[in-house]
């Protein structure tokens, strides 16, 4: 028991519900920051991680982003898209994981979000109904927030697929690749 | 075996057309080769004897290499059920350090044998088999990251995520895939 509620404490890290409790990122004021002010998102900073997982990996100049969660500003978005949530809760669930994943990059880009160059990959794995089917529409919510922010190379080569269950119950997960100068 | 032939005779060539004569003599080169590396001293530490690299049981390869990324394909463990129902999390946390283990046997052969070389985990994707109303997909995935950070410590960390499935390939309760970076 004692193990398991360790594990518990562990994974919660692990899934980087770090947005709840991250504190602002330093203001740097580059192009993507203002764009993003002008989006109204606000980018908290990644949290140092404490478990079995880093929040991001760089090898040359590609960034793995690890699986982000809908933690937005009321906690973490939980529930069954097509069952609990409609395909738009789903959406800004999505679009929750995408400003959660800005905060991963951020941090692996040294605070300059203007040296990402182009999101490279976005798997999206929404938790559905057997018979939900708009995982693509739900996913957009990450993808068109990225476009919004990056225009053209701000889209991904995607996948957007449904699953039956994922990690404390959240409506979605994605995660990213990204290239930076 | 082959390819160590053809090296060992490569290198006599080049060394030759060098104008060197060659040094180390075929017998010592041979008794090289089985060498203990760090990685190998801390598998044998925490007792983990890596198995033979499973063979593909589809249309597929087990390992890809582009410049120093080795890709790794999905790697599952011997059990058989859905977590949640069939099994606990604590099981499938097992499960999960053995599918770690079966993409160890994987590295190593893309590493020719020397996990040294490894330079970092890069990327981890834990699918579990789960029930609808299971939610500990992190936990038991910290099986294989639990794994990997005891081996290569910070740098057996990956950029991770861990999801739930209904179903996977001839009922694998979990399958792990992951990158890694070496020299």
């Amino acid at each position: 028991m004692e193990r398991r509620s360790f594990f518990a404490a562990a994974g919660a890290t692990a899934l980087g519900v770090s947005l709840l409790s991250g504190k602002a990122a330093a203001q740097s004021g580059g192009k993507i920051d203002a764009k993003l002010a002008e989006l109204g998102v606000e980018v908290k900073a990644a949290e140092a991680p404490v478990a079995a997982y880093v929040g991001w990996r760089k090898v040359g100049n590609l960034v793995y982003v690890a699986g982000q969660v809908p933690a937005g500003p009321d906690g973490l978005v939980l529930g069954t898209v097509g069952k609990d949530l409609t395909m738009e809760q789903g959406k800004a669930a999505a679009r929750y994981c995408g400003i959660n994943i800005l905060g991963q990059l951020k941090a692996a880009c040294g605070g300059n979000l203007d040296r990402v160059k182009q999101c490279i990959q976005i798997q999206g794995l929404v938790n559905s109904a057997d018979d939900f089917t708009e995982q693509h529409l739900v996913v957009n919510g990450t993808s068109e927030l990225f476009r919004d922010i990056w225009g053209e190379p701000g889209l991904a080569a995607r996948a957007a697929v449904g699953t039956n269950s994922l990690p404390l119950g959240i409506a979605c997960e994605v995660l990213a690749i990204f290239e930076v100068a | 075996m082959l390819r160590r032939a053809l090296f060992t005779t490569a290198l006599a060539s080049f060394l030759a057309a060098c104008g060197k004569t060659e040094q180390a003599p075929e017998a010592e080169l041979e008794t090289a080769a089985p060498s203990v590396g760090k990685v190998d001293t801390k598998l044998a530490e925490l007792g983990i004897e890596l198995p033979e690299a499973a063979t593909p049981i589809a249309a597929y390869t087990p390992i890809r290499k582009v410049g120093n990324m080795v890709y790794i394909a999905g790697q599952g463990p011997q059990n058989r059920g859905v977590v949640g129902s069939d099994y606990t999390t604590e099981q499938a946390y097992g499960f999960a350090r053995a599918a770690g283990i079966s993409v160890l046997s994987q590295l190593k052969k893309a590493c020719d044998g020397d996990l040294d070389r490894v330079v970092q985990c890069v990327q981890l994707q834990g699918i579990v088999r789960s029930t609808d109303d299971f939610t500990e997909q992190h936990l038991v995935i910290n099986g294989t990251s639990e794994l990997f950070r005891d081996i290569f410590g910070d740098a057996g960390l990956a950029a991770r995520a861990a999801v739930g499935t209904n179903a996977l390939p001839v009922g694998f309760a979990c399958e792990v895939i992951a990158t890694f970076e070496i020299a």
